[in-house]
Parts: C-alpha cells; structure tokens; sequence
C-alpha cells in the first residue's frame, strides 16, 4: 500500500499518456467524418502540439520515477519478454509516430487523404498501447493485477479520455461547428461511452474481485476498504465526465467539454491510485 | 571528449544514435554496444586477506571467538569461526547476531574518547562533560579516594557490579583497591543468579553450583526445562543456544518448557509449551510433590539414604516431632496446614488440575528425568523458595547422579579455567548484597546484619561514599526502581565521588563525577575459558592502534596506583600483557593440555571435548555417599535445612517475606495473588536476542529489527483497546514507561513480559516517562529475603493505550 | 550449471537472526536495508476461564530466508532491462547494476520479498548468495553464521532429499517460481495458503 505513493509518478504517466494518444481517435474521427479547410486544419495541427506535450509530460515524469534513469536505454533489451519493455518501446514508438505524424501535418505536407489514414492508424495505436500500459502490469505473482481489468481500464479512460481530449481541442481551434457537431456527435459518444462502460466498469470490477483475494500479511478485504472512497470517487467523476461530453449537443458545448476533460483527468488518474492502492502479492 | 567506462565516445554515440537523438539528452552517455552484455559483475565490498583473533566479552558465558579484519587501522568487517560440517557434536563458538554487530558499536558515536569530569554547574546525573587531561583524571580520582579513606575508611569504599568486559587480565579494578590500601566493601551475589546462589550451598552444599551439562540429556526419557530460554540467554554456536538444539534432537524424552512466555526456544514445538503464572513455579511443584507422594511415586530409599527432612524419620533432632518435615508440609499436617493438592495449585498457577496430575505421573513413572531451571524463576521476591522447589523435583524421585539427570540447578558446563589477575587481600571483612549499593549510599550505616543483609560485621560503620562503576550500567539501568536510584544518586551529600570508566556513554555512567575512556576487550590482547557442552579457549590480539586518549582498564588501574604511590604494589612490574602471559603459564601447570602461549594467539581458538562424556552432576555423590559427601552439614541433599532454620532464627525478615527451612510456595509481594485493582497485571522480564542485557542497545541496526516492545496477551490487550503496535503505557508504584504493544498469544494472560536492558530514556526533571522502555523503571529496590537480591521479576503493573 | 539452492531446517531455528546480521556486515548494509529476513509465524489463542485456569493452542515458529534464486524467476522475467539475470555457474540470481534502472518490478512481482530498491545507489539489491565467497569455494556468510546449524547451501539436488520445496506458510504456492528453499519443517509448521496464523512481526521484515 505504500506504493501507492510511490507510485505516484506512474498513476500519472499511466493517465497522461493513454489520454494523450487517444485524443488522436477524436482527431480522426473527426478527419473522416467531416472536410476541414486548409485554415482549419492549420489551427487543428497547432493544438494538436498539446496531446504531444501531454505525452511526453506522462514520459519525462516516468522516467524520473526510475531511481536511476542513466541506463533507460538497456529497458529495450527487455522486448519480447518483459511486458514492461514491450510498453515502453510501444510508447515511445507511438510518440514518434505521431510526433512524425505532427511535423508532417503542421509543416502542411499531409494530403487529406493520407491525414485520414494516418490519424486513424495512431488512434487505433493509441488503443494498443492502452492495452500494453495494462499488461505491463499483469504480472504472475501480483494477483490483483493479474486480470483483464487493468488493460480495460487503461484503454477505457484512453477512449474516454481521448475523446474528451480532442473535443476540446476541435472547439480550442474553433472548427467545431454545428456542422461538424452533427457528423460527429453520435460517433463521438458511442465511442466515449464504450470508453465510459470499459473504465468505470473494469475499476468497479476490479475493486470487487480484489476484496475476494487472500494474502498472507494483509487481506483483499483490508486493501479494498482503503481503496474503495477513492474508487467510488473515481467513477462518479468518469460519468460525470462523459455527462459533460453529452454537453457537445448544447449551446454550452466549450465549457462543459473543458469540465469534463478536467473531470476525466483527475477521475482517471484517481482510478489510477486506486490501481496502485490495490497491489497485493501472492506471497511476501 | 568523455567517454563511457568501455571507451566509446560520446560523440560516437551520438552519431549512431539517429531517431533517439532526442531522447538520448536524457539517458546520458551509454555505449550501445554494452546493450546485450551480462558480463559486468557486482562489486562486492573489500575483504583484506588477513584478520586478527579476538573474542566476545560481555555478559555471556559464549565468548564467541571473532575474526576482525582491519584495513587502514579499521575494523572493516567481523566474521566468526565456524566449520562446515554436520557433525554437531563439533565445538564452534559462532558469534551471535551481537557478535556480528560490533563494528557498528566499536565505532558508536557515543564512543568515548577523553577523560571527563562533570561539566562546571551541572548536578550529578544530568549527563554533562567536559573534557579534561588524563592527569586532572588521576589527580581528582587519587584526591577523592584519599579524602575518604581519611574521613571514613576503606569500608566507604565500592566496586560496583558491572559485567562488560571479562578476561584473564580484563579486571582490575578489585586489585586496585587492594593495593592502594585496605581493601574496599565488597559484596556477594550477582544479579544473574543472586537467590540460587545463596541457597544452593543449603540444599547441595557449597561444592555444588550448578547441573549436569546439556548433553547429558541425550539419554533422558523426559526433560524439564523450568523458565529458561537456552536459544536465547547463551546465543552463541556453543554455547546453551546450539546444545539445546542439539539436546531437542538426541533424546529420547518428551520436552516440557514451563514458562509464562512461549520462549524462543519453544518456536516451532508449541506442544512442549506449558504456560504457567509467573513467580509459581513452587505451588506446581509443591502439587506435583503431593501427587508423587499420594501415588507413592516418590524413591524413598533414596530419600532415606541421600537425603535429610523429607519426612520424620530423616530430619534433624531439633527439628523431630513437630511436623516440620517437607512431607508434612505439602500433605498438611504442617507449616500452612494446606494439602498442596493439584486442585489448590491450579488457580495459582493457571494450570489446569488434571494438566498437574498427568505431568506429575509421567514425572513419577519414567526414568531417567532430566530436570533444569533457568535462572529468571529465583529471580523474584520468592526466589530463593523458588529455585529450591524446582530442585524437589529430582530429588524426590531420586533422578540425580545417574545417567540422563540433572539436579535441578541450571545446566553446568565443561569449561576451560584459567587463573586470572590476581585480586590480592581484601582487608575489609564486611560484605553486602550486589543488589544494596545504593541503600548503602542512602542509608548504610544503618544497615544491619540482623536485617540488610550485610555480612562480615554486625553493622556497617559508613555509607559508601566512594564508588567505581567501570563497564557495567547497573547504577540505574539494569539496576530495580530506576527513579529512586536517581534520587539516591543525584543527592550529591550522600556519595561522595563516583569514578565512571566505560566505552560508551550509558544511563549509569551519567552519575559519574569523572569518566575515562575505555578500550573494548577485542581491542585488547586477551585470553578466556569457557564453555558449554565441550570446553574452548579464545585468544586475541589488538586489530587497530589505540585510538584518541583510550586507555585499558589495567594501565588506567595503573594510573592511579602510581598518583596514590602504590604502583609497584598493583602491577608488580608487569604490563597487561605480561600478566596475560605469567597467569596462562599458570593455568598450563594446572591444565598441561593447553597450548603455549605463542600457539593459542596463532589459533585463536582451542576447544577441547570432554572425554568422559557428558558431565552428570552429583555422580560420585550418588555411586557413595558416604565417601563422596556433599558440603552440606548432614554430608547429604537437605531437604529440611537445620543451618537455615538458625539463620532464620538470627535474622530479622518482613512479614510477608518467605522464610521456611524447607523449600515452600509462598506469594509475592507483587504477583498473581497479590495484584490490585490499580495494578491487576503482573510484569516479568526476558533476556533478548537483540541485546546482551543493555549492551548493543543504542545501535540503530539492531534497534531496528529487534524492537523494544511489551509483549500483552490479546485478552488482556482487547479489554484496553490494544491493538498489535500501539504504543502504550506499562505503569505501576514506581514509574512509568512507554513502549509499543506486541499483542501475541505468545505470553500468558495477565502477565505482561518485556525484554530487559533497554535504554533508560527519561526526563527525569519532567514527567519521568520512560521512552526507552526499560523495565526497571518499574521493578522494586527491596532486595529477597536471603540473598537479599534483586527480584526483578516481581512486578504488578496496569497497562493502557499511551 | 549445477542450480544451487538454501536449505532451511525449521525444527532448529530460533529465530535470533544471527544470519540476518552476518549479511549485513558483509554487505556493510545500513538500516533500512536487509536481504536475509526472519519470520515469525504465530497463532492460535491463549486463555484463562472463569478460574483463572489457562489453556493454548498457540503455535509458533521462525523461517529464515533470502532470495531463493528460483528456477523460473519472476523478477528476471519482469526486468525490463535485463539487468536481473540468472548466472550460469550456480544459478544464483543476480542484479547488473550497470543496467538497472531502479524500476522496481523486481521488488513488486517477488513472492519472496527479495529484491528491494536501495535508497542511495537506486538499483535493486539483495542476496546474491555470496558469490564472491562461492568462487573461492566457501559457503555464503549466513550458513555458516548460524548457531543453531540451521541452514544449508548446496547443489539444489542434494538439498532437495532433505525437505520440501519451499510450500510452508507464510510462503506462498512454489508453483509461482519454483523457489531453491529447501525446508524441513517443524511439527508446528503450516502448509501455505493457511489461514491458522499470521506474521507477528511484520516491522521486523520490511
């Protein structure tokens, strides 16, 4: 349980970095529902800067989580059997990706056509590295996390996340119209409240099979009580989120989608600690 | 340009490195090609070649031999001696887990370093120094000691018990006082076995000190171990804590532990556990006597041929025709008039009545029984009664001095002896309990022979106004009622002068007027006997030049001998190790099996097994008593004890002091019977690994993973909201400490244990809240009715959530 | 590589830690870090009735141990740097510390409570089974430490005719990663996975 704090640095990468690169689903969602002028696409690359930064925030934190971060380099020896270095090297192969991907886009040398396609790829690259983010932690021996529900909760709060990420970008970079909103709302929120059932769903799963599990110093039961305040919270702010991101159908649609990627960040990264709060080993 | 360890070039990298250009600023300079190699080994910390013997010291019959290793005049790393082999049989003296700790405590922060005296304006215990020249030491030590031998005498003069640092020549300080002039009030007992040692001479006369050794368990069909914990008081490889072990794997008999904790010798054999209230270990002795007696389980023709007072037909003519046998006392037709049935003795001793009578007839139907005390039972208000009774154990039914018995004693040993510094003539007859230094500082000219316990003259003609305190911390800490002691102690008209000499600062030496630092015995050239179930001898060398102004206690002894005129007198020309050496050739014309000198430091270690076997106590004794009589008056066991009915008549006692001539069960003044509504809990120490009774404890290793806690029976903890860990409040008359709560089955409800020795840790002009957690502060300083030692078990106590 | 293993004999040890402190003199550990640790496992109740007559069940006993250096170790499978590796000689498990970036999965996916992170140098340490001491032939300082003749290391084929492998409480099932303990148990010792008793000194084994 001390890990919890300790682990901070990680609940924050493990937020960031899913959130970041899923607001490339918005993105391309957006590219395929609707055609953007020249204009519009140059503010939409502008601010498409911020998931970047979000990204790499999530990387520059968890590197300085490592107690000795000078030898980051052998982590990518580790591919193929360490579930860790797999996430790692899929991260950073993302971001490279997409910051190509940016410098592409911002130096204005992607054809609609190709913007579509390569928006899509990172969105459904986004998704794999969700996926990989939860089995780094699928760990044999760790038996509360040895269970879908971390992959889920991670790609969950990325579809979620993302979503709401790159609404609020769209509206930052003033394209999002009433046309736009009606080719891209339905999509939009079915997307989001799959991210929504997956999220919230997996923590409250989680939590449940994690009162069940017996350790030998400390019980299931004992860990989920602390943990389940802050579980509890964590939901309620990851559907309050996406009542936020419904707000898209109204007039209000700026303000409740900047509340409501606040809501999702501080939500997600709350179900994060409670991921960390939850640790308990099959033996020592 | 920087390169790596392997030689490439940072810029090199840099130009390979291509996409990861960018995250290359923050990995720093690693050279690719070591990415897929293992081959780089951990360093491992230095060891030099070559090490020094020396050995362990303290309090302990272990001595544990020790490999001091030294690099740039430090002790760098403490191994031990050892050998890799099955045989256990095989005598290894293996350092425990303090032997292994010493760097940490050679090298304490709280070392001393300067001779000191009490800083200008303090009062005596508030612990402040200052510095001062080893000539200032000696002139203001040699002015004291003349003043007081001109205003009272020599009988004003004390060593105190201190039991640091032993060796050949490791002790000086009694020969000092003799050679200065007129010898010095000395005192009888020890604190380790004070109510045993004065009664045994009783029982099995003076010969006698203690039982057979350990392996002669090895044909016992039963074993009884009564309160002792041989994996803990001796930790060292051979030494109690491996014979034990080994005695738990050869016998052939069941093994009984009775003890109110379930001691670590116990772990991982919960089914010997027998939990008994502590302080009555008599009244189940005495139903089990009734038991053996009733079902005519008793040897009464050993009884008739060994032994006096069992019943009418062996006691003394002073003591015929008047019930006064033990027999009659545990049937009741004497003493109490109480049958000592199991029925009496089970809410006494919290053992069930069938449990006393089953035990009681696999005591009586099997032979041989192997019967064992420790020395925690006789430490108690009821000591002397106590340990006495254990002992009825095998002489009732005739298990001594055959093969696979003992005699109830604590287990002997076969040990090397060598002669050691000669002490020279105490002129001083009179004598005190170890326990009375500080009432004979409050009040020791009223101390009597009728009532206190002193000896040698019938009144003391001073208080002791002079006091040497070197290597030991028993002026409070391992001394009873810690907060009168300080009173006492810190009323500067009463002791005049206390000269302090340790190698650390302790709560005890904080009542010194002057302290000179001290050298540790491993930094000495040493030599010391032992022994367990086979004999060693440990040698040792100085490791490391004599650091800042240390001195030995032998070259400090000289000091003042030479300020006092009397050098000559004291070393008789000779330096330490000279001594070292003339008193080992000494112990070579008594032992010719032992090695030269020269051999022994080469060695460092020589063991010896015995080759007779196992040492069974009492055997010539019980093949002939007539031509091998014990030093008793009656050549035999005294049961009914004529000599002990006189000094009961000569001497004053309290009225609740137990005083009989046979061995009774009598309360305490502070035990289960006798707990109160403010006090319902009763409070017992414990030898503890983490510690040698305070030695090691101020170093943050061995604090760490060997806490201070108060072990509290989950009855007794859920009635005060305890939980496992809490810090609480163990209180009582006398003080109050703080400490965290171990809330265990391991410890008998309505008792609360502790281990003894931890720092004293209070503000003694505040509250007085003890922080360390030592028990003492809550034990009484009125001493057991005999020897007048120290019953430090003997506590009630009340226990909440701090 | 001949797989070497400790062996454990439960029916001898006291619990002291003699061979917890002989590790740490070696290794010069501070406090705060310590590779050997010494359990104790307790249970059952102690009582009085109305009488004041007591009656227990309690049960008690120590275990020893430091890295068991398994047969399918999670923490070098875990180890995103390949800095955890098996050596070839003993298969002893042992850290790179040129390569290990302080991650601490090591620590988190150990069932043994092994490897720890080391405040100062920010790599994972642990027993490492004395190697040095191995390759001169000696045996590692805590076997040889012990006074009650408890432990053992040797070839893990030798050790395993003298105890079960590893499957007491409080450990957990040795099917995780077949762990080189070899133990002999005492009569109060539980099978793992029971409930009967807990670790009572949990302070003293962080």
């Amino acid at each position: 349980m001390e890990n919890a704090i300790t682990e901070l640095p990680l609940a924050l990468f493990t937020t960031l970095v899913p959130i970041g690169s899923g607001a490339f689903l918005a993105l391309a969602l957006a590219f395929l529902v609707h055609p953007f002028s020249p204009e519009q696409l140059k503010r939409i690359d502008r601010l498409t800067l911020l998931p970047l930064l979000v990204m790499a925030l999530g990387f520059v934190d968890s590197v300085f989580h490592l107690k000795d971060p000078l030898h980051i380099f052998y982590v990518f020896t580790g591919i193929g059997s360490s579930p860790l270095s797999n996430e790692i090297a899929i991260g950073v192969l993302f971001f490279v990706v997409a910051l190509i991907y940016w410098m592409l886009a911002f130096g204005g040398k992607l054809s609609q056509a190709v913007r579509k396609g390569y928006a899509l790829i990172l969105g459904v690259f986004a998704l794999v590295f969700a996926v990989s983010c939860g089995m780094a932690y699928m760990i044999e021996t760790i038996v509360t996390w040895n269970t879908i529900f971390g992959p889920l909760e991670i790609v969950g709060i990325g579809i979620l996340g993302g979503i709401l990420f790159g609404t609020v970008i769209l509206m930052q970079a003033k394209v999002y119209d009433d046309d736009l909103n009606n080719s891209y709302w339905r999509t939009a929120l079915v997307i989001a409240s799959v991210g929504l059932v997956l999220s919230a769903g997996a923590l409250a799963a989680h939590i449940a099979f994690s009162a069940t599990v017996v350790g030998t110093q400390v019980s299931g039961a004992e860990i989920t009580a602390v943990a389940l305040p802050f579980g509890a919270l964590a939901i309620v702010g990851l559907v309050a989120s996406f009542a936020c991101l419904i707000g898209i159908l109204t007039k209000r649609r700026t303000a409740l989608s900047i509340t409501g990627f606040g809501l999702v960040l501080i939500a997600s990264f709350l179900g994060r600690m409670v991921f960390y709060l939850l640790e308990l080993n099959v033996g020592l | 340009m920087q390169t790596t360890k392997l030689g490439i070039s940072r810029r090199t990298f840099i130009k390979t490195g291509g996409a990861l250009a960018a995250l290359a600023a923050v990995g720093g300079s690693v050279p690719l090609g070591s990415l897929f190699r293992h081959d780089i080994p951990q360093i491992y910390a230095e060891t030099p070649e070559t090490f020094v013997w020396n050995h362990c010291a303290v309090n302990c019959p272990g001595r544990c031999a020790l490999k001091l290793y030294v690099k740039d005049d430090e002790i760098v790393r403490v191994d031990t001696y050892s050998m890799d082999t099955d045989d256990m049989d095989e005598i290894q003296p293996r350092a425990c887990l303090r032997g292994r700790s010493y760097r940490g405590w050679v090298n304490h922060p709280d070392r001393i370093n300067y001779p000191m005296k009490r800083a200008a304006g303090s009062k005596r215990g508030e612990g402040k120094y200052e510095r001062i020249t080893w000539d200032e030491a000696i002139e203001i030590i040699a002015t004291n000691y003349r003043q007081v031998i001109e205003h009272y005498g020599p009988e004003a003069v004390y060593m105190n018990y201190c039991t640091g640092n032993y060796g050949v020549t490791a002790r000086p300080w009694f020969r000092l006082l003799n050679s200065i002039g007129g010898g010095f009030l000395s005192f009888y007992g020890n604190y380790s076995l004070a109510q045993l040692m004065w009664i045994t001479p009783y029982i099995f006369g003076s010969k006698v000190t203690a039982g057979s050794t350990l392996d002669a368990a090895d044909d016992a069909e039963l074993v009884l171990v009564f309160g002792s914990s041989p994996v803990e008081t001796r930790q060292g490889g051979a030494v109690s804590h491996h014979d034990y072990v080994r005695l738990r794997e050869k016998t052939k008999g069941k093994v009984y532990v009775i003890d109110p904790r379930f001691n670590d010798s116990l772990l991982g054999h919960s089914d010997e556990w027998i939990p008994i209230n502590p302080g009555t270990d008599a009244a189940l002795v005495s139903a089990i006597a009734y038991e053996l007696i009733m079902n005519e389980w008793v040897d009464e023709e050993f009884l008739h041929t060994y032994c006096v007072g069992y019943d009418e037909e062996t006691l003394p003519n002073s003591a015929k025709g008047q019930n006064l046998s033990y027999k009659d006392y545990i049937l009741g037709s004497g003493y109490d008039k109480q049958a000592k049935t199991p029925a009496w003795a089970a809410p006494i001793t919290g053992i069930a009545t069938s449990r006393i009578k089953s035990l009681a007839q696999e005591i009586g139907t099997t032979k041989p029984v192997f019967v064992i005390q420790g020395w925690g039972p006789q430490r108690r208000s009821n000591g002397e009664m106590t340990g006495w009774s254990i002992c009825m154990i095998p002489i009732l039914t005739g298990n001594i001095g055959l093969p696979g018995t003992s005699n109830g004693l604590r287990e002997g040993s076969y040990a090397i002896a060598l002669t050691g510094l000669p002490d020279g003539t105490n002129n001083v007859k009179a004598s005190i309990s170890v326990f009375s230094m500080v009432d004979a500082i409050d009040r020791g000219s009223q101390m009597t022979e009728e009532a206190d316990g002193v000896v040698g003259v019938k009144q003391l003609p001073y208080d002791i106004k002079f006091v040497v305190n070197w290597a030991g911390n028993c002026i409070t800490n391992q001394n009873s009622d810690i907060n009168w002691v300080h009173d006492v102690m810190s009323d500067e008209s009463k002791c005049q002068f206390v000269l302090g000499s340790d190698i650390l600062m302790t709560d005890s030496l904080k009542y010194s007027d002057v302290i000179l630092p001290d050298l540790f015995r491993l930094e000495q050239p040493s030599l010391i006997g032992t022994g367990g179930d086979g004999a060693y001898m440990l040698a040792g060398s100085s490791p490391t030049s004599v650091k800042f102004e240390r001195k030995s206690a032998y070259d400090a002894a000289t000091l003042i001998a030479r300020a006092l005129g009397k050098e000559q007198e004291f070393t008789e020309g000779k330096t330490q190790e000279e001594w070292l050496k003339s008193c080992y050739e000494q112990s070579r014309v008594k032992d010719p099996l032992l090695p030269t000198y020269d051999e022994a430091m080469e060695m460092g270690v020589y063991t010896r097994k015995n080759p007779k076997g196992p040492t069974i106590i009492m055997e010539s004794f019980r093949k002939d008593p007539i031509t091998n009589p014990l030093a008793t008056p009656s050549g035999k066991i005294e049961i009914y004890s004529e000599k002990l009915a006189t000094h009961i008549s000569n001497h004053r006692f309290a009225d609740d002091d137990p005083v009989a001539p046979i061995p009774i069960y009598a309360p305490e003044w502070y035990g289960v019977e006798t707990t109160t509504k403010e006090y319902p809990l009763q409070c017992s120490g414990f030898h503890y690994r983490g510690r040698l009774h305070s030695c090691w404890g101020s170093l943050d290793i061995m604090q760490e993973l060997n806490p201070q806690e108060a072990w509290i029976n989950p009855t007794d903890a859920q009635e005060r909201s305890i939980k496992q860990g809490d810090t609480i409040r163990v209180k009582n008359q006398f003080g109050e400490i703080e400490l965290p709560a171990k809330v265990t089955p391991r410890v008998i409800v309505g008792t609360v244990v502790m281990p003894q020795g931890a720092w004293h840790d209070a503000n003694m002009n505040g509250d007085r809240v003890d922080k360390g957690g030592n028990i003492n502060t809550l034990t009484t300083h009125r001493p057991s009715p005999f020897a007048k030692g120290n019953p430090q078990h003997t506590n009630i106590c009340q226990a909440m959530k701090a | 590589m001949a797989q070497h293993a400790f062996f454990f004999d439960g029916t001898r040890c006291s619990g002291c830690k003699t061979c917890v402190y002989a590790c740490k003199d070696k290794k010069n550990l501070k406090a705060g870090s310590t590779y050997r640790h010494v359990y104790e496992y307790t249970g059952g109740q102690t009582r009085k009735d109305e009488q004041g007559i007591c009656v227990s069940s309690c049960f008690s006993y120590s275990l020893s141990m430091a890295c068991n250096h398994c047969e399918s170790s999670i923490c070098v499978q875990v180890c995103p740097t390949g800095a955890m590796h098996k050596e070839e000689k003993y298969g002893v498990v042992l850290v790179d510390e040129s390569r290990c970036v302080g991650c601490g999965y090591c620590h988190m996916a150990c069932p043994y409570n092994a490897p720890h992170i080391d405040a100062i140098s920010g790599h994972s340490v642990k027993c490492d089974a004395c190697i040095d001491l191995l390759n001169k032939g000696e045996k590692p300082v805590c076997v040889l430490s012990c006074p009650a003749r408890a432990l053992k290391f040797g070839e893990a084929g030798a050790l395993q005719t003298l105890g079960q492998r590893a499957a007491i409480a409080p450990l957990p099932d040795p099917k995780y990663t077949q762990p080189n303990l070899f133990i002999k148990p005492s009569r109060d010792t539980r099978p793992y996975g029971s409930q009967d008793g807990v670790i009572a000194n949990p302070q003293e084994v962080k």
